[in-house]
């Protein structure tokens, strides 16, 4: 039984469109003035990790696929409803009645736009990717107005020090804004640092999770909260904002943006660029970026001990922790019959551990005996065992952690979309 | 942390258990037992993660062991918090179990619960079963209770917010355990884990609560 995460998938270029032939980007693409770097190959080589893919974020997938942007990731869990026609770009009403996903849809249209890029999309929550979804992306915009969610990708954009563009509106007041958080080391601000009081109830008052019972399981059943309230032009503008500036930092233009919000406000007129303040001491985010190492072979052909060795963290023995994806290890599993069973292995939340030596019956992980990360004092005994063996095969990301580093393993395949 | 696969009985009250004034509210008042301040230092020493999470971790620990000292009905067994924070305590409390052949609901008199505080749980809210599980008794009979294959999950609410402290988390698990506050309706997404236990108490609200007895429980005279 394959344990692996969940994997983007590809795009196909749905019917009855047929590809049309690439057309090349040289044919509109602007001599930008200072431009040192060969803009065809630093934007086909270029890799963008859009979350949230509603009415500003389909807009970014759009004008990125405009551009060549070489690789495009979208991760949107939601669904179209009738209201979409209203803001999102580029929709069809027959897309947005059939309630079609939003990911799926964003990612087709950028196959459709430019059929030599590779799209690829996700439809469930961000949370569900393992540590190493994003590793080859460039940049990461974000575009959801899911609090959760947000504080979830701009964790992981600190651990990876991926540069992150926050991209928003405020309808009341027509303002559409950009907030850039470069994520370097050991400094710049946080977008959990900044949450307001506001948004941290926000962020606790109106979520309902479903009671599956599942260990890291965070099906929500309802969010309680309004639809955000905007024209299709100030999601447009704030796409255009986003995409400004990833064309900037792709192609190196202009004096480096870094750690700012930019705000236009419609009815002022008026463009506003303000810095944004530095991290906190009592941030509950995990400020500490990762190292980040790709392996030359699958995750599931390394075991613990090479891992751990290789991390450079060995010295520390006490304090070392291990996630192997988002994967559980299960210690002890439940056999209704026998009791407590020893299990030992790695598991993805919510499948049945193992069969009963005893009397065959099923054995269930137990949450309390099942812990993501893992300390490596729990795992003496299979630190030489391939992972593979251990449950998980197909494993894209491994973090050993530190009291004060982690370094991040991963042998990602390629996006499986279609090649360039 | 090895399984505890037995009730272990509950150890009389620590000598001198004394309330603060503030009551739970002022829990970083309470002197620890010797048993407990050696059981907080021995965790204390393979206690990893972040600084914060670190911080949090020494202080939801001693927090929990302080509640256990004042409750007079809490012990904690174990106490873990090399990653998340785990703890084995035993609870004084009616603990509702699968009625018998004659239909007649047992009663345990005490529980014993796996507690389990992630990081993320500081970050975000969390489902209202994500802290704890019932590990005995295993037939526990409560609509907020899941299934023993599941590790018995009680259900403390829709959602949990973020960075709730652990200590409100025990105080819920025993006001959920004994009934004073429960969640039967089963059409209803959020809370009920068990539907056939809900119907079960919807035909018995009289049963409801269990006891009506504070989760701090009185210094009895002269003790």
């Amino acid at each position: 039984m394959s344990a692996a995460p969940p994997q983007f998938e590809p795009a196909a270029v749905a019917p009855p469109h047929e590809p049309p032939d690439a057309v090349p980007l040289a044919a509109r693409l602007p001599a930008f003035d200072g431009l040192a770097v060969d803009p065809r190959a630093a934007l086909e080589g270029s890799c963008l990790g859009v979350i949230g893919a509603g009415s500003i974020g389909r807009g970014v997938v759009e004008r990125a696929a405009r551009l060549h942007i070489g690789t495009i990731h979208v991760v949107d869990p939601g669904r179209f409803k009738a209201e979409s026609m209203l803001t999102h770009c580029s929709l069809e009403p027959g897309e947005a009645s059939r309630g079609e996903p939003k990911a799926r849809s964003a990612a087709e249209l950028a196959s459709r736009i430019s059929p030599a890029i590779r799209a690829c999309y996700h439809t469930g929550p961000f949370e569900d990717l393992g540590p190493a979804a994003l590793v080859d992306a460039d940049m990461v915009v974000l575009a959801t107005d899911n609090l959760a969610a947000e504080i979830a990708v701009a964790q992981h954009c600190l651990h990876l020090a991926k540069p992150l563009l926050h991209a928003a509106v405020y309808g009341d007041a027509l303002v559409a804004q950009l907030r850039c958080y470069t994520n370097r080391p050991g400094r710049g601000p946080c977008l959990r640092c900044r949450m307001t009081a506001e948004e941290e109830d926000l962020l606790n008052g109106h979520v309902v999770f479903k009671c599956t019972g599942i260990p890291g399981d965070r099906t929500v059943v309802s969010r309680g909260r309004a639809p955000t309230m905007s024209t299709a032009f100030l999601c447009s503008l704030a796409a255009d904002l986003t995409m400004n500036q990833v064309l900037r930092s792709v192609l190196d233009l202009g004096a480096p943006i870094a750690d700012c919000q930019v705000e236009w406000c419609g009815y002022t007129w008026r463009t506003v660029v303000s810095p944004l303040p530095d991290r906190s001491a009592t941030c509950r985010c995990d400020h500490r970026p990762w190292r980040v190492q790709r392996l030359g072979r699958p995750i599931e052909k390394a075991t613990l001990r090479q891992l751990v060795a290789a991390s450079g963290l060995s010295g520390q023995r006490t304090g070392l922790s291990v996630q192997v994806d988002n994967l559980l290890f299960v210690d002890l599993g439940l056999c209704e019959r026998c009791g407590l069973r020893p299990v030992r292995r790695f598991l993805c939340p919510g499948r049945e551990a193992d069969t009963c030596g005893q009397c065959g019956g099923p054995v269930t992980a137990q949450p309390f005996f099942s812990s993501c990360p893992t300390p490596l004092s729990k795992l003496e005994g299979h630190l030489d065992v391939e992972l593979g063996r251990l449950g998980a095969a197909g494993a894209a990301g491994v973090i050993v952690r530190g009291m004060d580093a982690g370094v991040l393993f991963h042998s990602r395949p390629d996006c499986p979309g279609k090649e360039a | 942390m090895q399984p505890q696969v037995r009730i272990v009985p509950l150890e009389k009250e620590p000598i001198g258990r004394v309330i603060p004034d503030g009551g739970v509210m002022a829990l970083e008042e309470v002197d620890l037992c010797d048993r407990y301040e050696r059981m907080l230092a021995e965790a204390i020493l393979s206690c990893s993660g972040p600084s914060f999470w670190r911080h949090r971790k020494k202080a939801e620990g001693r927090s929990l062991l302080a509640l256990a000292q004042i409750s007079g009905r809490v012990v904690v067994h174990e106490l873990d918090l090399a990653e998340a924070l785990r703890a084995v305590i035993g609870m004084e409390a009616p603990v509702p179990c699968r009625p018998d052949e004659s239909g007649q609901l047992r009663i345990a008199r005490e529980a014993l619960i796996g507690l389990k505080y992630p990081e993320e749980a500081v970050r975000l809210p969390a489902p209202g079963y994500a802290f704890a599980g019932i590990l005995l008794p295993r037939d526990v009979w409560h609509a907020n209770v899941g299934w023993p294959k599941d590790g018995q999950p009680i259900c403390l609410g829709q959602s949990m917010p973020a960075a709730i402290p652990l200590s409100e988390i025990v105080m819920l698990i025993y006001g959920a355990l004994s009934l004073q506050t429960v969640m039967i309706d089963e059409r209803d997404a959020a809370g009920v884990m068990r539907a056939d236990a809900a119907r079960w108490w919807q035909q018995n609200l009289d049963r409801i609560p269990l006891t009506r007895e504070p989760f701090i429980r009185p210094i009895a005279e002269g003790g």
